[in-house]
């Protein structure tokens, strides 16, 4: 228990730091005393306060952006019985990439409506969730759920990548750049969808941590501590579904988190979801922002690279981190 | 044991409770109104991607395509501009500029940083309606308040498109005068050529353009290109004219269509002694092009004018049809177009 106190405090003291460092951090150099002067209300000439609601927009959807998917990660690797499973296994990016893409080759134009793409891509989430539930006859166990979703993503991916191909004419980009996620087109006015989804789910999956963490030993065991490990399962999936959803939809395909927060979260306070999912999302959080300083440090820095895709980001930083935990185990 | 959270009920209605909570956030986004900056209309343009934009005083410009900066500089305007992308090379007088930071660089043209356009205070941004990721910052430029246009950039297909482009620029800019001469002149520059070469008294070569050396993948530019376009009102043939995009081509289509002129663009450092070992290791060596030696390589300004559609279109257009008609239009006196072969 201690140990658990002792992780959340420092985690959030780290979130916090983080957030208001990725604040500061940029072209315009921006010191603490204005950063904490424009929550309190002081007002700043127009571009201060353009570059603080800029990076105070980026941060906030990185810091959810980090939660939801780490929190999701938790879940899934606790329904699936698998420590190497990831939010997107229930075919969940492949299927909102295809409808995006699909959506956007009958009418092109729909590009200039972030909102609208927005929806389809969380919608194609949900419908690549809801294909992989029917698959698996509505969860008959983690397994088949786990081979379900490899299903679901190998297909769509098929699919998708095929239409982004043929979307490359309409579009005129190279479509790898549709696969990645980046926290800079997010919209002030996209918050309010993150932060109501991802607290919401976030809240809900702390209802469901003690069945989980029976589940996790087993459908008998679970059975005879009186829960249901059928509606455990669906009930953890669907949230983690709608968490890694929103978050397709409004920063795009962000990978790693969900593999690696549940990882380190469990290396610091073990597997009790009822204190993983919280500091999970913690770890997520703090990952993420990070990534995005380093982003917009590589794009002050270095010339002509533009701005870098985060998940390539968190890759590059949660990989070795991930590693150096792994050997610090092995060794035990 | 009476577990409430485990009856079918109470999570359908929690699943539900969630689904909510996604819809009010939905809701509350939907009438979340961006901020309204009064701007004094001076004149209203409708942009490539058909907004109407409301454009007052301009002082300060940042451009966010290569193209776009030359039709800057080519309108006289250079002393508006305050930024550029990372690609954004000529003019000369642009690099000065640009190394007396009176001109900042602000991104890479198909990822643009945008907070680096904000900290330039910028009274209007000249975005490239044919990048994506440009595309998709249109919102958040949008909600920052700051004046966005969106030309046709690097989707411009043909010579009447970046006529529109420098004329949309010279609207904005109240330069129409300035517009309409540049856009004649050129324009005249290329009917004069095109219709010279549908006067030539010879069969149309079959032309190969080769975007990067064949080892990274025959690249070539389809028919609704620009650098299609630039082949055919040159005179040429492309033998991907039927294709759409950037496709790649395989040795077997290459050799069954036999071209009579082989292009290579490259961007970077050029060796031309590796470039030929390159190309006769390759199938390439097979065909007629390569007999009669009409192999070009293109690099720095001139591999600039072919991949970017842009106000230097007649001359592009004055290469391309010296090199496909040495006889009639003489020969390419360029040290950036290397022939390859003898």
């Amino acid at each position: 228990m201690r140990r658990y106190v002792l992780s959340i405090t420092s985690l959030t003291v780290l979130l916090i730091v983080v957030f208001f460092l990725s604040i500061s951090v940029g072209v315009v150099g921006l010191g603490l005393k204005e950063v904490v002067g424009y929550f309190l209300g002081a007002t700043y000439d127009p571009l201060l306060k353009s570059i603080l609601e800029l990076r105070i927009t980026r941060t906030l959807a990185s810091a959810l952006t980090g939660a939801s998917l780490a929190v999701a990660g938790v879940l899934i690797q606790g329904v699936t019985r698998n420590p190497l499973a990831e939010p997107y296994i229930l075919g969940i990016s492949s299927t909102a990439l295809s409808v995006t893409s699909l959506v956007l080759m009958v009418k092109p134009s729909l590009i200039n409506s972030r909102t609208e793409i927005m929806l389809y891509s969380f919608l194609g989430a949900l419908l690549g969730f809801t294909f992989t539930l029917m698959l698996s006859r509505l969860g008959s166990s983690g397994l088949s759920l786990v081979l379900a979703g490899v299903a679901v993503t190998s297909i769509s991916s098929g699919i998708s990548h095929i239409l982004l191909y043929l979307l490359q004419s309409v579009l005129r980009m190279p479509y790898v750049y549709l696969l990645m996620g980046s926290v800079s087109p997010v919209l002030k006015s996209d918050l309010p969808i993150l932060t109501s989804t991802s607290v919401l789910c976030i809240l809900a999956s702390l209802l469901i941590a003690k069945p989980l963490n029976a589940y996790v030993y087993g459908d008998e065991y679970s059975k005879q501590l009186g829960f249901n490990p059928r509606l455990t399962l669906l009930t953890a999936a669907t949230i983690a579904s709608i968490l890694t959803g929103i978050t397709v939809g409004v920063v795009g395909i962000v990978g790693f988190v969900g593999l690696a927060s549940p990882h380190i979260c469990r290396y610091l306070i073990g597997s009790d979801h009822r204190f993983s999912l919280p500091t999970s999302a913690l770890v997520g959080a703090t990952l993420v922002v990070f990534s995005d300083i380093v982003v917009r440090t590589v794009s002050v820095v270095v010339r002509g690279l533009g701005e870098l895709p985060l998940g390539v980001i968190t890759a590059v930083i949660g990989a070795p981190f991930l590693a150096y935990l792994v050997l610090r185990r092995v060794r035990e | 044991m009476g577990y409430p959270y485990m009856k079918l009920t109470y999570v359908a209605s929690l699943i539900l409770i969630l689904l909510l909570g996604v819809a009010i956030g939905y809701y509350v986004a939907v009438i979340a109104v961006p901020p309204h900056t009064e701007v004094l209309e001076r004149v209203v343009v409708v942009d490539s991607l058909g907004r109407y934009v409301r454009i007052g005083n301009v002082s300060r410009v940042v451009s966010l395509g290569p193209s776009i900066s030359e039709i800057v500089f080519a309108l006289g305007l250079e002393d508006y501009l305050v930024g550029v992308d990372d690609f954004s090379n000529y003019p000369g007088k642009l690099l000065d500029l640009i190394n007396s930071s009176r001109v900042k660089y602000v991104g890479s043209w198909w990822s643009p940083d945008i907070e680096r356009v904000v900290a330039l205070r910028p009274s209007l941004v000249l975005a490239d309606g044919g990048v994506y990721r440009q595309v998709m910052l249109r919102s958040k430029f949008e909600e920052l308040g700051i004046s966005v246009l969106y030309l046709r950039g690097s989707s411009c297909r043909d010579v009447y498109d970046v006529v529109s482009d420098i004329k949309l620029v010279g609207m904005v800019f109240n330069v129409s005068g300035r517009a309409e001469e540049l856009s004649s002149y050129i324009i005249g520059s290329v009917n004069n050529i095109s219709k010279k070469v549908l006067s030539v008294n010879v069969s149309k070569p079959k032309v190969l353009v080769l975007l990067g050396p064949p080892s990274l993948g025959l690249y070539t530019a389809g028919g609704n290109t620009f650098v299609g376009y630039v082949i055919e009102v040159s005179g040429g043939i492309n033998i991907a004219r039927g294709l759409s995009g950037w496709p790649q081509l395989s040795y077997e289509a290459i050799l069954s269509e036999d071209p009579d002129v082989i292009l290579i663009t490259s961007m970077g450092d050029v060796n031309l002694s590796s470039m030929r070992e390159e190309l006769l290791g390759t199938p390439l060596s097979m065909t007629k092009a390569f007999r009669e030696g009409r192999v070009y390589l293109l690099t720095g300004e001139a591999n600039d004018m072919l991949v970017r559609p842009g106000p230097r279109i007649h001359l592009i257009v004055d290469i391309m049809s010296k090199l496909l008609y040495p006889e009639v239009f003489g020969v390419v006196g360029r040290s950036d177009v290397y022939k390859v072969l003898g």
